[in-house]
């Protein structure tokens, strides 16, 4: 089915404002069917099929404002998309400690349980140490991403733009460049570095894979956009 | 401190909305048509304004929606919930309680 001038517009200023494609989809879609029934109820009234289709229009009403009005009423219809500033500047700064050792918890206990063991085992035992270094280092990675993931959706549910997303997951990345999470048997350590060097030389830092999570994140986050900007910008369909 | 009305007054499309769906179900073409004929073409506005209305009153889970398939042509249609019949009734006596005050106010003559 090809797109009404309308249609077209409509998506074209969707895609400029970085509006999500499920949401997206079904404005297209809803907006495609209410210019459909004018222009049938034009042509039922004996408008020539141009007459219809120019009436149907200009009862729809300006696309490009229509969009801008369904992204500022998506925001407004959570407390996030009100306050992105407190939600993805502030909230990460404190959230994203208690969630990262809330998550990373969760994975060791987890491990523990595949073990169908306590904690004393593992640690007793060399090679069932081994299997809970593996579940604690992949707890780690996991509760990073998980966390960055989490605000990238909560930016994109409120149809914020992609700059909010890259603030909050850029403070997850700094946190997981300074956070360290280590596992010694009979002893497990889980803080902040302090050092000069880690501060200050960020170089010599040995966090830069957990760092590099929330930008994983971000970065298939923005291909997806991508994938939702190609869709709404192409001619038909 | 009272509460001022600003809301009430930017929500008299809300009332309308939920107004009619607590009626029937209605897809978007339908409540647009309908708040035409029973103003008698008095309230004018682009059609196309009636969605971002219907989605936000979803997100606030005053009505639900479905597609279905009717007579060919795949549509949404709105259902009212209970919280939007709870809504509606909270509209429906703010908006009495501002057409008295503005009655009293306009005095005799006719509103």
């Amino acid at each position: 089915m090809s797109n009404p001038a309308p249609i077209l517009q409509l998506r074209r200023r969707l895609a400029e404002l970085g509006c999500p494609l499920a949401v997206a989809k079904r404005i297209v879609a809803e907006t495609a069917d209410h210019l459909e029934d004018l222009r049938q109820a034009g042509l039922a009234g004996g408008l020539t099929e141009t007459a219809a289709s120019a009436q149907a229009a200009l009862c729809l009403g300006e696309p490009a404002a229509l969009a801008e009005q369904h992204l500022t009423r998506l925001r407004e219809s959570s407390w996030w998309g009100r306050h992105p500033r407190l939600g993805f500047g502030l909230v990460p700064i404190l959230a994203t400690p208690v969630l990262w050792i809330l998550f990373w918890l969760v994975a060791v206990y987890s491990s523990v349980l595949v073990g169908r063991t306590g904690f004393q085992f593992y640690f007793d035992v060399p090679a069932q140490f081994g299997v809970m270094l593996i579940g604690v280092g992949l707890g780690k990675f996991a509760a990073i991403g998980l966390i960055a993931a989490i605000y990238h959706r909560l930016a994109r549910r409120a149809a914020l733009n992609f700059a909010w997303s890259v603030l909050a997951c850029g403070l997850c990345s700094l946190y997981a460049l300074f956070f360290h999470a280590n596992l010694e048997p009979h002893s497990f350590m889980l803080g902040i570095y302090g050092g000069f060097h880690h501060w200050f030389l960020p170089a010599l830092n040995s966090n830069w894979p957990e760092a590099t999570v929330p930008l994983l994140v971000l970065l298939i986050a923005h291909a997806r956009q991508q994938r939702t900007t190609a869709w709404l910008l192409q001619p038909a369909s | 401190m009272k509460k001022t009305n600003p809301s009430f007054l930017n929500g008299v499309p809300e009332l309308l909305v939920l107004r009619l769906l607590a009626r029937r179900t209605m897809y978007g073409y339908e409540i647009v048509k309908e708040i035409q004929v029973q103003t008698k073409d008095a309230l004018t506005f682009g059609e196309g304004c009636i969605y971002p209305y219907l989605h936000y009153l979803e997100a606030e889970k005053f009505v639900r929606s479905e597609r279905r398939q009717i007579e060919g042509r795949s549509r949404h249609y709105y259902d009212l919930t209970a919280r939007g019949q709870k809504r509606l009734e909270a509209l429906t006596s703010e908006w009495a309680r501002v057409t008295d005050a503005v009655a009293l106010v306009m005095g005799g003559q006719h509103v």
